[in-house]
């Protein structure tokens, strides 16, 4: 149940807990300062005015409660996961989160140094650098929703304890999407979630990074560590998620929703090439695209590089199975219903949802799916086929990118 | 509902049941893993796990890619691990395609020869996951040290195997393998989520209840804990360039039948689970590592007790000694009953969250049964916890901690182990 703009208040009687979910649109994309929201974050996760660290450790362990903070390119994200009989505690320690914070030169300090060796941990892994750095430059070069939420280690010293304050107040001015999950609430435990809900501002945030000119761009960095394996990625930039295009979902599923799909069947089954070629796909309001990528040695880049091509070429211009889409459509809904599981889950999804104004009723998503399937859904996906959508990124050194370049022009 | 039945042919089923909920998680759990390669020839090395990968593909009814097709039609998220002790096939299905579900799975295990030419593509997929873990340091970190405290015993064994055996062995010799350990006789299933108690039943017995098993279960070589009489530190080190040192410490402790091991579960929740944890509060808290955590492995036998910290270069001697005596707190922390009470309520609310979800209940019970001897369900596993006294703390404590054997890790470009236990911790 939608109850206002971007507040949402959902039950399914199965769930034995409640989560509280907040999307706040202040994403790393708005930043003055790289990684600010980042360091903000882990002020905000550690303690409130009346409860020190430890003091706040010991309440959350004590009740059982789940809290995380996660910062993203265009939002940043709060989770806070409680037994159901905690909900009304869980909601005003969210209110004093957000809301009864002091900013501590020494633990800022701290959680700065902090905030460094995450960047470090991030980087000891090849796979990671290419999910978390190349393909977003290689996708949207040169902008803004480029940059790493957790900024550089250079970014992370300059900002000060003033200036996370300062940040702190501009975020809370914005509007954020709240929504609440679990297994019933009464009365007051709805009042309580509006009036928190009301205790942000009103501001928002829009951000349309410019469609990158360069055509079939490419990332080679090699990773600063030694790595095995060598890992690749192909992107295809997508339309933004409004209006909901379910083409793109029976696309995603057709090329890498499981077992049987193009990606895993080809590269894994059918020619070994890798041990987990997976698709990957982001979204935000202006825009969105999905990775294909994978884990390989050095020679099997080209012909794996020729499969993925073909792979996400052909499912947009070929004529397909009728059995292939039926499979891509059954996997969409089950993904839909996997979503019921858990409290944390659902609050997630319809959080997504409402993000972006689309309706969460898992039923008519569904039936959306069944509609999409039997039309001609392919023809929905012909306009991304642009070169300047297509991009490649790779751990590799910089000697691939002339034959990424040939083997793609074959499809133009 | 939790509850464990017995199928025609006396395979144990666990039936636990979730009101309301849209899915249902079916797995088939074997007591087979790295265990059962000790002391065969080297070309066992890993080769439960490479069984894992073509487990089905080599079934009288369907091909691989078939079996991947009808996997996907119905909606399933599936997937498969490995673990010294385990190897587990499982599917998390919307209900309505439930029986469809069994009777695939039914009809995988009725095998085949294994596909030869899948069997020699697999064999690279597999070490090209084995190439995936080393350049995971943490994961590496942590299968290097299990090794090395389990040496001389049958968890010494790595699962991924190696590049000699992966490339060595034959189809015939996992053929034989298969044939040997993967009787139902080996094997308990899970049908967790939301069901119709007889109608499943049914399904279960008229499938999976129809296979004869045969009369004795395969097992693998046991050990046991034996406590040190004095306190020793060895190391191993893994040469790699990271910009973060990750090191780690590692020891045995006894075993899940053991008397001790509810003690050794709190003790183990006092270390490192939650905020609150002694990891958090002394390495991380602090900004002295990135991220601490620990992993207790009880299997029925023995037990390790893995630490794994990823600290900056200028952090790390701080990070290393406050790491030795973060587990020297386990013994020499006097737990009281308030102590006790505030770590079996952190325990209780841990499970409670953690086992909202069908599929993480059905990995834990995929090893308890093993391990324990049987399925627990939240209550009972919350009871056995609650029962644990500060004597019989104290008294796990005294047993496995007052000497150890501990084994320091390093994954960096310089050995930094200095074969010391840092002053105050057990020098």
């Amino acid at each position: 149940m939608v109850m206002s703009g971007g507040l949402a208040i959902e039950t399914r009687s199965h769930f034995k807990t409640s989560t509280i979910y907040v999307v706040l649109p202040v994403g790393s994309a708005f930043e003055k300062q790289a990684g600010i929201t980042s360091i903000l974050l882990e002020h905000l996760e550690r303690d409130t005015r009346q409860m020190d660290e430890s003091h706040f450790a010991d309440y959350l362990d004590g009740h059982g409660m789940e809290l995380s903070f996660s910062p993203g390119r265009t939002a940043a994200f709060f989770k806070l996961r409680v037994p159901a009989d905690e909900t009304k505690a869980a909601i005003s320690l969210a209110k004093e989160v957000f809301f009864e914070q002091d900013f501590d030169e020494d633990q800022h300090s701290t959680i700065v140094q902090q905030e460094i060796a995450y960047i470090h941990q991030i980087k000891s892994s090849p796979e990671n650098i290419l999910k978390n750095y190349l393909k977003w430059k290689a996708s949207y070069p040169d902008a803004v929703i480029a940059q790493h939420p957790s900024g550089s280690p250079e970014s992370l010293q300059e900002i000060s304890v003033d200036d996370v304050e300062n940040h702190h107040n501009w975020s809370i001015q914005h509007r954020p999407t709240v929504v609440m999950v679990g297994p019933e609430f009464d009365t007051q435990e709805r009042k309580l979630l509006e009036d928190f809900h009301e205790s942000f501002g009103t501001r928002k945030t829009s951000l349309s990074p410019s469609p990158p000119k360069i055509q079939l761009n490419s990332v080679e960095h090699p990773p600063s560590m030694d790595s095995s394996n060598l890992y690749m990625g192909v992107n295809l930039r997508s339309k933004p998620p409004v209006p909901e295009s379910h083409a793109q979902t029976l696309y995603r599923m057709i090329i890498g929703g499981g077992l049987s799909t193009r990606l895993f069947r080809e590269i894994r089954e059918v020619r070994n090439l890798s041990y987990a070629p997976s698709l990957s796909s982001v979204s935000f309001p202006a825009g969105g695209f999905l990775t294909a990528s994978m884990d390989l040695i050095p020679e099997s880049l080209e012909e794996a590089l020729e499969v993925t091509l073909k792979g996400l070429n052909s499912v947009i211009f070929d004529r397909l199975e009728e059995a292939e889409v039926r499979r891509a459509l059954h996997m969409a809904q089950s993904s839909f219903s996997f979503y019921t599981d858990t409290s944390s889950y659902l609050a997630r999804f319809i959080a997504g949802r409402l993000g972006y104004d689309l309706s969460y009723d898992i039923e008519n998503i569904k039936k959306g799916l069944v509609e999409s399937a039997t039309g001609d859904w392919q023809s929905e996906l012909e306009e991304l086929w642009i070169p300047e959508n297509l991009s490649f990124c790779s751990t590799s050194n910089g000697e691939f990118s002339k034959m990424w370049k040939e083997k793609a022009e074959v499809y133009f | 509902m939790f509850r464990t039945v017995k199928l025609n042919n006396g395979v144990s089923v666990l039936l636990a049941h979730y009101d309301g909920i849209e899915t249902l998680s079916i797995g088939i759990s074997y007591n087979v893993g790295g265990r059962n390669e000790w002391k065969l020839p080297p070309e066992y090395d890993g080769v439960s796990h490479f069984l894992e990968h073509v487990f089905f593909k080599g079934n009288v009814k369907y091909s691989s890619s078939q079996v991947n097709e009808i996997l996907d039609d119905l909606g399933g998220m599936n997937n498969a691990f490995t673990t010294d002790d385990v190897t587990c096939y499982y599917t998390h299905v919307p209900v309505e395609a439930a029986d469809d579900a069994i009777d695939l799975f039914h009809n995988l295990l009725n095998f085949r020869n294994i596909d030869g030419n899948e069997f020699e593509k697999e064999s690279f997929v597999v070490r090209q996951e084995m190439r995936r873990m080393e350049d995971t340091p943490h994961f590496l970190l942590f299968v290097k040290l299990k090794e090395a405290i389990n040496a001389g015993s049958s968890l010494e064994m790595t699962v991924i195997g190696n590049e000699y055996s992966l490339s060595t062995i034959k189809f015939e010799q996992m053929e034989e393998y298969r044939e040997k350990y993967y009787d139902l006789s080996n094997a308990v299933i899970m049908i967790i989520g939301n069901f119709d108690e007889s109608s499943i039943l049914d399904k279960l017995n008229s499938s999976f209840g129809s296979f004869p098993i045969s009369e004795s279960k395969p097992s693998y070589e046991s050990t046991q804990f034996i406590p040190p009489t004095s306190s020793s530190l060895s190391s191993v080190f893994i040469h790699k360039r990271l910009p973060l040192l990750y090191f780690g410490l590692g020891m045995l402790t006894a075993g899940a039948k053991s008397k001790y091991a509810e003690s050794i579960e709190v003790l183990s929740v006092y270390l490192s689970s939650g905020r609150s944890s002694v990891l958090e509060e002394d390495l991380v808290r602090p900004g002295i590592a990135s991220f601490a955590w620990a992993e207790l492995d009880l299997w029925e036998d023995i037990g390790n007790l893995i630490i794994v910290v990823g600290a900056e270069q200028e952090n790390f001697d701080v990070a290393r000694k406050l790491s030795f005596k973060a587990l020297y707190k386990l013994k020499t922390t006097n737990f009281d009953e308030e102590l006790l009470t505030k770590l079996c309520d952190k325990m209780e609310q841990k499970l409670r969250m953690g086992l909202e979800s069908p599929q993480n209940l059905l990995y834990q019970q995929s090893t308890t049964y093993w391990r324990r001897g049987r399925f627990e369900s939240i209550e009972e596993q919350i009871e056995f916890y609650r029962s644990v006294t500060p004597e019989m703390i104290a008294e796990a404590q005294g047993y496995i901690f007052n000497n150890v054997r501990i084994v320091f890790g390093l994954v960096g470009e310089d050995d930094l182990s200095t074969g010391k236990f840092p002053d105050g911790t057990w020098d």
